[in-house]
């Protein structure tokens, strides 16, 4: 079987994209958070959103704004079956990151460090904006040890 | 020919605080056995096979899994080789996350997903889920399912790496008879059908499967017994290790049962 990547590399990797990416369910910051009780830190680590509760591996911020103004502008609803809620409403946000994601990636215009290609976003569509300062991103850095 | 040793314990031990879970493990898999661990609840088996699959660790004694140690440059791609199947150890891990990401997890050895998981990945992984028949249920969140239907989200994540371990925790805890049964047959097919090595986990007497050639009996944290299926579940040998007087029936087909010679009775007093 491919082995998909290096172990060692793992927790920069992880540290990296909690840095920059966001939960594709509520557009939360992501931590990283101490998941198992392995002694070996790549092995027990994962990408979480605290505010989701959940094992979350994120997507590009870019991805989610967009995701986020087609399902509210656009109207989109893959889940027509189901009742019509704010978890509903975070379910079609991720369905549509996931669907971009995977279109970027075959693109080959987003890769493993995010975007290859500067991007031009259309702003209306973009909408907020959250500004991060210096401490944010220090922040944004440790890591949570409290296990589940 | 001489079977290649695939999982070696020697004098493992885990303990929290001064308590031990499990102490002075030896045990030595071969490649393609297939192995039944018995316990009684709190013996300590689920500690095992999280350690076994290296998703925990030992405090002392030694672990060899494939010949080798888990180490930080081996550990995720061992785990890899190793399907758990443990509704004991997943739900404290995952609630809200969703079946397919779960089940995606699985080619990963990790616990949440990666950016390089491939389109045939997400196929194989919808076409398990399918055949396990929770193909409507890919966007279903772990939490929400039923104790049958999450067993079998474990089962998709553990195969879709094609393991060459496969444990299955206590599969049919918690099942109605119907899917327990369902559950036993899928684990007599995959048992029949894969080369794999298979170690199942249970404190049913019912769900020994003859497919099962090998046992071990876990009491309080120690191996009590181990060996071939037919010698290790006796009479005399259960009688002692429940320290309560049972009777051992096969039927025709292998199958064990237990019943209970004597059975203790606690008196309610009236208030």
């Amino acid at each position: 079987m491919e082995l998909y990547y290096d172990s060692e590399g793992r927790m920069g990797i992880l540290k990296q994209r909690a840095r920059r990416c966001v939960c594709k369910y509520c557009g939360g910051r992501l931590s990283l958070k101490r998941i198992s009780f392995s002694e070996i830190e790549d092995a027990r680590v994962e990408i979480f959103c605290k505010s989701c509760d959940r094992i979350e591996y994120g997507v590009e911020p870019e991805i989610y704004q967009s995701a986020l103004y087609f399902v509210e502008e656009m109207g989109f609803n893959y889940y027509p079956d189901l009742n019509q809620s704010e978890k509903t409403k975070r379910m079609n946000v991720a369905k549509v990151c996931d669907i971009m994601a995977w279109e970027n990636k075959n693109l080959g215009i987003l890769n493993r460090d995010g975007f290859t290609v500067p991007l031009a976003a259309n702003k209306n569509m973009i909408g907020e904006c959250v500004i991060l300062d210096e401490t944010d991103l220090e922040d944004m850095e440790d890591i949570s040890v409290g296990t589940l | 020919m001489e079977q290649k040793t695939v999982i070696e314990m020697k004098q493992l031990n885990c303990k929290i605080g001064k308590q031990y879970l499990l102490k002075e493990i030896n045990w030595t898999i071969a490649d393609g056995e297939h192995w039944i661990l018995f316990g009684l609840n709190g013996s300590g088996k689920t500690t095992l096979m999280s350690i076994l699959a290296g998703y925990q660790q030992q405090t002392s004694g030694e672990l060899k899994v494939f010949g080798e140690a888990y180490s930080a440059e081996n550990l995720i791609r061992n785990r890899r080789k190793i399907g758990l199947v443990s509704s004991s150890y997943f739900d404290r891990c995952y609630r809200d996350e969703s079946v397919l990401e779960i089940v995606l997890s699985g080619v990963l050895g990790t616990l949440g997903l990666d950016f390089d998981l491939t389109d045939a990945d997400v196929k194989r992984a919808k076409q398990l889920l399918g055949r396990l028949g929770l193909a409507e249920k890919i966007n279903q969140s772990y939490g929400t399912m039923s104790k049958g239907e999450r067993e079998c989200v474990l089962i998709a994540r553990a195969l879709l790496a094609e393991p060459e371990i496969l444990i299955l925790d206590e599969p049919c805890s918690g099942l109605d008879v119907l899917a327990r049964d369902n559950m036993l047959h899928t684990a007599e097919q995959l048992a029949e059908s894969r080369e794999t090595t298979m170690i199942y986990v249970t404190h049913y007497m019912e769900e020994i499967l003859p497919c099962f050639e090998h046992a071990v009996l876990l009491r309080q944290g120690r191996i009590y017994q181990k060996g071939w299926s037919q010698t290790v579940f006796t009479e005399a040998v259960m009688c002692d290790f429940l320290q309560s007087a049972v009777q051992v029936h096969r039927d025709e087909k292998g199958r064990i049962t237990l019943s209970m010679a004597e059975r203790k009775s606690f008196e309610l007093e009236a208030r």
